[in-house]
């Protein structure tokens, strides 16, 4: 079926009347076409070419207005030579098949089955006629996606999509930078906080421990070693009058600055009361009351108090909420002090508080200590446990308290291993020394004035000087001279024959022994009697003076002096 | 502690004492009691045998010198034989002994009594 390209007032046969209508010679459509106006009487004049490309042309060109070129060319080419099609159409050729009844379909299947061959064979028969028809060039159908558009849209679509993800990450990467600054200035903050609390709280508690090598009464040492997040722990020694010794352990809820100030309040407030009110049970009600009426953070202490009656030994104390803490006994054994529990101070002013009373004997001691001890974890989130505290306490018999404080802390640093702490781990070890001690580095014997009591002395002298382990030398020397001079008071000191006491005194100082004798006989200082003249015969040196004589020899050190009434003879000897 | 003494004659005119264990104020006078009946013998020479003495006080060292004394008088000697350090100690404190009186083994006394001895006969 032929096309008609026109310029657009055609649109009816009528029109090709007197028109140039561009055709190919000899071309079926233009003989038809020619047969028909001829019956109408219609006459156009025709421009015969060589090929149908020549036809379109021009009429693209506008050199006639009207071509007639096969409907499948047409189709192919109009684009190219922007033309379009008139809506005038004829039919010059009809194929008739004439098929037997009922073939109908069958015949239409074989006809397509075969053309389908055809068309898949780009060398067929079919294309050959087309290409002969069409002069080579085959209409390609793109698929959707490679047409130009949507190339060009889906490249443009993707860029756009780059852009924006670009766009969209920069705009991520600047929040999350100002997102991090922001917690890294905070978390600065809460450094900067944590080590203020920290310092408030190591520069609060006592660290002078009173050093006094003789006649203590006792001996205490106490450590904090805080955490990197809680701190709340603290701890406090003071005398409440000349015999009273107040101990005070206590831990914060809470950590930073608030729990740190909290701390240092309680702290402030216990020592005030304290010194007014004495009793424990009396101190931490009235510090509870105080800090309970106002406390709308309701944050809470615990606190173990104890007053120590340094006379008799008398520990008189108050728990409230705190872990109790431990009695050691002389050999390192260990109990809890497990009376007197009350309630953590500062939730309710109308809390009761009550005391209990144990008493330390000689050498017996006190270990306080915070949570943050037996709640210390390793790896494995295991606790230390009090029981691991009291059996390295019981490890630490006979060692001072700061030697037991530092037992303790290295045993948890290797129970915890690389783990750091959780919470602050707070200390406080006391050893009591009773006035009324019998000792065995120090020992007090009254002597009659007679001779014979000379092995008293020479048996607490062997007694002091085995448990220092003295060499055998200095025991003699010591003896030997303490005979002389005892001897010389007993024979010639009193001047009568009436009964006198003699009091010898012996007691351990540093790597000396230190031995005393006392009596209210005729003053005299030994000191004055001259060492006989050289090269006079043995037998006419004065009696009393070669014994005092050996003796002065003997001691490092001898020292004399009156005093109430008394000859006072002090003899000191090195023993290492 | 207690002090164990006892006497012997050695040879002509030569006596030895020999105190043991504790010499000290409380028991001199048994030293003394035993030296007192040796001088009756009015010995040359009193050698003391200190060997197995652990101790002495003054009044020991007291007993050594009244002997010496009484024997001054008819020129008699005292000799001193094997002292402990401790007890060597005492008598160098007290630098009353002359040095010529002490002798740290049997051999040396031995000896010293042979000199003497020949001194007398010759």
């Amino acid at each position: 079926m032929p096309s008609i390209y026109s310029d657009a007032s055609f649109s009816d046969i009528l029109d090709f009347h007197d028109k140039d209508v561009a055709v190919v010679e000899a071309d079926i459509y233009f003989q038809f076409f020619e047969t028909i106006l001829e019956k109408f009487e219609i006459r156009p004049r025709f421009i015969q070419v060589d090929d149908y490309g020549k036809v379109l042309s021009l009429i693209h060109q506008k050199k006639v207005s009207a071509g007639i070129v096969p409907r499948l060319y047409g189709a192919y080419y109009e684009k190219r030579f922007r033309v379009s099609k008139s809506p005038i159409s004829f039919r010059p050729t009809e194929l008739r098949f004439a098929v037997a009844k009922g073939r109908n379909t069958s015949v239409i299947t074989t006809l397509d089955r075969h053309l389908k061959i055809l068309k898949e064979n780009p060398n067929s028969l079919f294309y050959q006629s087309l290409d002969l028809w069409t002069q080579g060039v085959r209409k390609v159908t793109l698929p959707l996606w490679l047409r130009p558009l949507w190339v060009l849209g889906i490249t443009a679509g993707i860029m756009g999509l780059i852009v924006a993800g670009n766009v969209f990450l920069r705009r991520q990467v600047k929040l999350r930078t100002e997102a991090l600054k922001i917690t890294i200035a905070e978390k600065e903050k809460i450094e900067s906080e944590l080590a203020v609390a920290r310092e408030i709280q190591l520069q609060l508690v006592p660290t002078n421990f009173p050093t006094v090598p003789n006649r203590k009464a006792f001996d205490i040492y106490a450590s904090l070693e805080p955490a990197r997040r809680v701190g709340g722990d603290f701890y406090d020694f003071f005398f409440i009058d000349r015999n009273s010794l107040c101990l005070v352990i206590g831990d914060v809820s809470g950590k930073g600055v608030p729990a740190a100030l909290f701390m240092a309040m309680t702290k402030t407030m216990i020592k005030s009361a304290a010194r007014l009110l004495v009793e424990p049970e009396y101190i931490l009600a009235d510090v509870n009351r105080e800090i309970a009426r106002n406390n709308p953070s309701l944050t809470f202490v615990t606190v173990f108090l104890g007053v120590l009656d340094l006379n008799t030994g008398n520990l008189t104390y108050t728990c409230a909420g705190h872990n109790p803490p431990l009695f050691i006994g002389k050999k390192g054994n260990c109990v809890l002090l497990g009376d007197a529990q009350c309630p953590a101070i500062g939730l309710d002013d109308t809390f009761q508080y009550r005391q209990a009373t144990v008493q330390l004997r000689h050498k017996e001691g006190l270990l306080l200590f915070t949570d943050g001890v037996t709640e210390a974890q390793d790896d494995k989130n295991r606790l230390f446990t009090q029981e691991s505290l009291m059996n390295t306490v019981s490890l630490t018999a006979g060692l001072t308290p700061k030697e037991r404080v530092t037992a303790i802390l290295s045993q948890i640093r290797e129970f915890a291993g690389n783990r750091p702490m959780d919470d602050d781990i707070t200390l406080l070890a006391l050893t009591y020394f009773s006035p009324n001690r019998l000792d065995d580095t120090l020992k007090t014997i009254v002597l009659r004035n007679d001779i014979r009591e000379i092995s008293r002395i020479i048996d607490a002298i062997t007694q002091i000087a085995d448990s220092v382990s003295c060499p055998p030398v200095v025991v003699h020397d010591v003896t030997l001279a303490m005979e002389e001079i005892f001897s010389n008071i007993v024979f010639y000191g009193f001047g009568d024959d009436l009964d006198h006491n003699i009091t010898f005194h012996m007691v351990i100082e540093g790597d000396a022994l230190i031995l005393t004798l006392q009596d209210e006989g005729i003053p005299f200082n030994p000191l004055n009697v001259q060492i006989g003249r050289q090269g006079r015969p043995l037998e006419e040196r004065d009696k009393g003076g070669m014994g005092i004589t050996l003796a002065k020899n003997l001691m490092d050190q001898m020292e004399y002096r009156r005093e109430r009434g008394k000859n006072i003879l002090r003899m000191e000897k090195r023993y290492r | 502690m207690n002090l164990l003494v006892t006497s012997k004659q050695k040879m002509d005119g030569v006596y030895m004492v020999s105190p043991a264990g504790r010499l000290d104020t409380s028991n001199y006078p048994i030293l003394e009691e035993r030296v007192d009946v040796v001088l009756q013998e009015k010995p040359h020479t009193l050698v003391f045998d200190m060997e197995m003495l652990d101790y002495i006080s003054s009044m020991g060292v007291r007993v050594i010198a009244k002997a010496q004394k009484a024997m001054k008088d008819y020129n008699g000697r005292v000799v001193l034989l094997n002292l402990q350090p401790q007890i060597q100690k005492v008598f160098d404190i007290i630098k009353a002994l002359p040095s010529q009186q002490v002798f740290s083994s049997m051999g040396e006394l031995d000896e010293y009594l042979d000199r003497m001895q020949r001194q007398v006969t010759g």
